[in-house]
């Protein structure tokens, strides 16, 4: 495997110590991302406690992959985080295919559950008083029905497009933060959020007229 | 992400007008610049399928914004959670030094309850059967079985996840979810908690006097006992059987017993009493959005039975019949408090099915 050394930071040293199995050099690698994947996966799955044991799959899974990494191709012309961060396309990869493999899996009371995060936010908000009724429970059943809408759609597509949906949409990033963030080009960027927004307006549909 | 871009074709294919749906995406969120703007406004000003196109990608914007709104405000707590990963990831590591692929190959934490124990086939002799049949069926006879049954906190499975202790906040206390005695007979069918925190008794009672029923509810705790704010729902009748629901104010105290008095509103006079949940640990969730559904076993009153609620998007549908599934009284539930009686065919079409 050939890997590519960049200069100034210790990234890829931590990633090739652990490629042969070192363990301490992972735990770096797992220190500097955790925060990273962990809310990224909140913003799919909308729930701290599946994103925090999604985020722990994503680490073992890619563990066990790392001897067969290769650094993103366009290394040289690739963004600053990502000449910083040369695994972050491929861990956002792998977190999007288990997060998506986790939603598939999902029973119909977990489907339930994961609303928990979002309503103890309102809740929060409102000092701890408890919501029950007025536009909180349509805030609420807003809510419901885009999470729905975002997991069929994410449901339909492709890792790389998943994740610039949930980037542009969950997460509220620009378009020029996306490609960094995932070491791509703006362009790029655009075609996948085009198809992404190709299935999201199928789901929406689809899950409006479910709810009618 | 790779930088490569070679699923641009896979799989997908984008109408003429969908092509522009980023391009009005950037324009909704001001990212592009002057000339790139004017182009997006003259066409628009054009083509009446992009004007809508561009109405959907804004009212997505909106709709999304509520999502954002809600991770913002949670943020605070995403440190909690990473600081348990890296020590969880290393020490699944660690434990799979002699065996990598299998962890590498570990299911994530199961989402059924039954998949949470590990089942290993034994060969069993024939006089264990015959005990363990035994066992079973005195098992099987006993009420004095306490089921728990909490939906919202399952145990991770043992490499699978964290090291979280399964929670079970609450037990059903099967044996006094029934009363019979010369007034009749009243059971409670099923429970919720919503995630309003309240609690939501399903009941179904025969009595041969007419008098209304009224409720107090009470939570027990060493001798103190609290009133809980508690009103009754009627909701029909299916083969002589008054059904209903109680609605019940949610207390976080643990080692409370939820005690309920149904009374004759005449008389004041108790009629029945009932008992049907102890809390046995704090809640997780004390600030409420949870959902709970507590499974009480339908044999106890076998005349009417309960479907449990069946989510359906924004809201749920469940029915009571009677023995022989010829009556049903159809309702729709929401995960707030509510609970609405609706038609069959109301019924049918919440549920997706043909009538």
């Amino acid at each position: 495997m050939s890997k590519e050394v960049v200069s100034g930071n210790k990234e890829s040293e931590y990633i090739q110590r652990a490629a042969l199995g070192d363990h301490d050099a992972f735990r770096q690698l797992v220190v500097s991302y955790e925060m990273a994947i962990l809310t990224y996966l909140h913003s799919i799955l909308g729930d701290w406690e599946n994103a925090r044991d999604v985020t722990q799959e994503t680490f073992i899974a890619a563990f066990y992959a790392l001897p067969h990494w290769q650094p993103p191709e366009r290394l040289n012309q690739s963004s600053q985080y990502v000449m910083n961060h040369p695994l972050a396309p491929w861990l956002y990869r792998i977190a999007t295919n288990r997060a998506l493999t986790f939603l598939k899996q999902r029973n119909r009371h977990k489907a339930i559950t994961s609303l928990h995060d979002e309503q103890h936010a309102d809740v929060s908000q409102s000092g701890g008083a408890v919501i029950k009724h007025g536009d909180s429970v349509e805030a609420w059943e807003n809510q419901y029905v885009m999470r729905e809408v975002l997991h069929e759609a994410l449901s339909q597509l492709a890792e790389d497009d998943a994740a610039c949906i949930v980037l542009r949409f969950v997460d509220g990033e620009r378009y020029t933060e996306i490609a960094e963030r995932l070491g791509t080009t703006k362009e790029a960027v655009r075609k996948r959020v085009t198809r992404g927004l190709v299935m999201l307006r199928a789901a929406y549909k689809s899950v409006d007229l479910e709810v009618k | 992400m790779a930088t490569g871009d070679s699923k641009d074709t896979v799989g997908y294919s984008t109408t003429f007008h969908e092509q522009r749906l980023a391009l009005f995406d950037a324009h909704i969120a001001n990212e592009l610049n002057e000339s790139e703007k004017e182009q997006v406004k003259q066409h628009l000003n054009s083509c009446q399928e992009c004007q809508q196109l561009f109405s959907e990608v804004t009212r997505f914007h909106n709709q999304f914004e509520t999502l954002r709104e809600t991770k913002k405000l949670s943020l605070q707590r995403a440190q909690t959670y990473a600081s348990q990963i890296t020590h969880t990831v290393m020490t699944r590591l660690e434990q799979g030094k002699d065996g990598a692929s299998e962890v590498s190959q570990t299911p994530m934490r199961s989402h059924t309850t039954t998949a949470l124990i590990p089942f290993k086939r034994r060969t069993w002799s024939t006089s264990l059967r015959i005990i363990a049949a035994i066992a079973c069926l005195f098992l099987l006879t006993s009420l004095l079985v306490t089921v728990y049954h909490n939906v919202n906190t399952l145990t991770p499975t043992g490499k699978g996840g964290t090291a979280r202790p399964l929670t079970m906040a609450w037990t059903t206390q099967q044996q006094y979810t029934l009363a019979k005695n010369n007034a009749g007979v009243f059971a409670l069918k099923g429970i919720e908690i919503t995630v309003a925190k309240e609690f939501r008794f399903y009941y179904a009672y025969k009595w041969s006097q007419k008098s209304t029923l009224s409720i107090v509810a009470l939570s027990t705790q060493q001798g103190k006992d609290v009133t809980l704010s508690a009103t009754m729902q009627p909701l029909g009748v299916v083969d002589g059987y008054s059904i209903g629901v109680i609605h019940v104010q949610y207390l976080d105290r643990v080692n409370q017993t939820i005690i309920l008095h149904i009374l004759s509103q005449a008389r004041e006079n108790v009629r029945w009493q009932l008992s049907p949940l102890k809390q046995i640990q704090t809640e997780p969730h004390p600030e409420g959005g949870g959902y709970y559904e507590l499974s009480i076993e339908q044999k106890l009153l076998s005349e009417i039975v309960w479907s449990g609620s069946v989510p359906r998007r924004k809201s749920m549908t469940a029915f009571f019949t009677n023995k022989t599934s010829t009556h049903y009284l159809f309702l729709r539930l929401n995960y707030m408090g509510e609970v609405k009686v609706i038609t069959k065919e109301e019924y049918l079409q919440l549920s997706g099915k043909q009538n």
